[in-house]
């Protein structure tokens, strides 16, 4: 099945190559940066 | 100053929105291939087993049954026709769970672009709260009628200290500019106490979008969790081995070569292993993958 590839922070990941763990990691390090970059965007506004 | 700061405001903010625009995106298209990478690992691994598990048995049965043994092709083809049928037993199982959680991952983006819309939304109330405070402060026409009212009641008090005598007319110019003012700074004020009011509640929608995302997260991990608990549990024979259902002919622990040549392994595999799982293939089709789908 082709699942396709996605970029991010300028790298090319093929998820057809990729174990559920590897991409575990990856979803969990986007989900840290959708964090951060909501916190900022709410820190910003309220200055 | 205050403008230039108001543009790096509004720079930032359209930096973060597209970064997580663009994360948003990117996480829903990775979550849908893990889900299906994760039902893949688990499928494959199920059916590796139950293959080994056959080939182990027809072993224990006859260790000379190999490639090249009498009808060994046809054994070959009944035993991968029926891992194909076992495998495509557990694919539907996990495609029914795989499609809730695409559901829940729909749900998430969703939220996810609420949540950012919220913010801007926060950023845009913001933005008119000052503007309206800074109208208030250097509103031309509340300037030009405050103008007129001094210069009005100027002439007034001239006059009234030429003649002593207050003219009506004057009375209600006074009376009129004051009030227009008046009538401006109310209304300013009802927008400032709005806005005031529309942003206290855009933050509480954004704890309630928080909130919710949370939620939709932890239900995808329990999906998820539901679907490789049901795909491990599905078509297993419980604490029984494969072995113990097979019925084998009697003195066969004594069986010699002399014997094999008459006995018709691919006839008592085909009896005592493929049959058996191809009952637990029919009857998990009919009865539990069928409830599940509905």
């Amino acid at each position: 099945m082709k699942l396709g590839t996605v970029v991010y922070e300028n790298k090319i990941y093929n998820l057809d190559y990729m174990t559920a763990e590897e991409m575990m990691q990856l979803l969990k390090r986007i989900e840290e940066d959708k964090k951060g970059n909501f916190t900022e965007a709410k820190n910003t506004i309220s200055k | 100053m205050e403008d230039l700061s108001e543009q790096e405001v509004c720079i930032a903010l359209k930096r973060l929105y597209d970064e997580t625009e663009s994360n948003v995106k990117t996480e829903a298209k990775i979550r849908r291939a893990y889900v299906n990478k994760v039902s893949e690992e688990v499928i494959s691994e199920k059916v590796d087993n139950q293959l080994n598990s056959i080939k182990a048995e027809i072993y224990r049965l006859n260790p000379n049954f190999r490639e090249g043994s009498k009808n060994y092709d046809k054994t070959k083809e009944i035993v991968t026709e029926t891992i194909t049928s076992y495998e495509k037993a557990l694919i539907d199982l996990g495609s029914f769970y795989d499609g809730k959680i695409e559901q829940l991952i729909l749900k998430k983006v969703e939220l996810e672009a609420g949540l950012i819309g919220s913010i801007l939304n926060d950023e845009y109330l913001y933005n008119m709260m000052v503007e309206t405070e800074n109208t208030q402060k250097d509103d031309k026409v509340r300037k030009t009628l405050k103008e007129n009212f001094n210069n009005v009641l100027k002439k007034f008090l001239k006059k009234k200290e030429e003649s002593n005598i207050a003219d009506p007319k004057m009375i209600t110019k006074l009376i009129d500019s004051n009030d227009v003012a008046g009538e401006i700074k109310e209304s300013v004020i009802d927008m400032l106490e709005r806005f005031s009011n529309e942003k206290t509640q855009n933050k509480e929608i954004m704890m309630g979008f928080e909130k919710e995302i949370a939620m939709v997260n932890a239900e995808i991990d329990r999906v998820n969790e539901r679907k490789k608990k049901s795909i491990y549990d599905a078509m297993e024979v419980g604490d029984k081995s494969l072995t113990t259902s097979i019925k084998r002919p009697r003195l066969f622990a004594r069986i010699t070569r002399f014997f094999s040549s008459r006995f018709n392994t691919a006839k008592v595999v085909e009896n005592t292993i493929i049959d058996p799982l191809r009952l637990r293939i029919e009857s998990f089709k009919n009865n539990e993958l069928s409830n599940i789908q509905g």
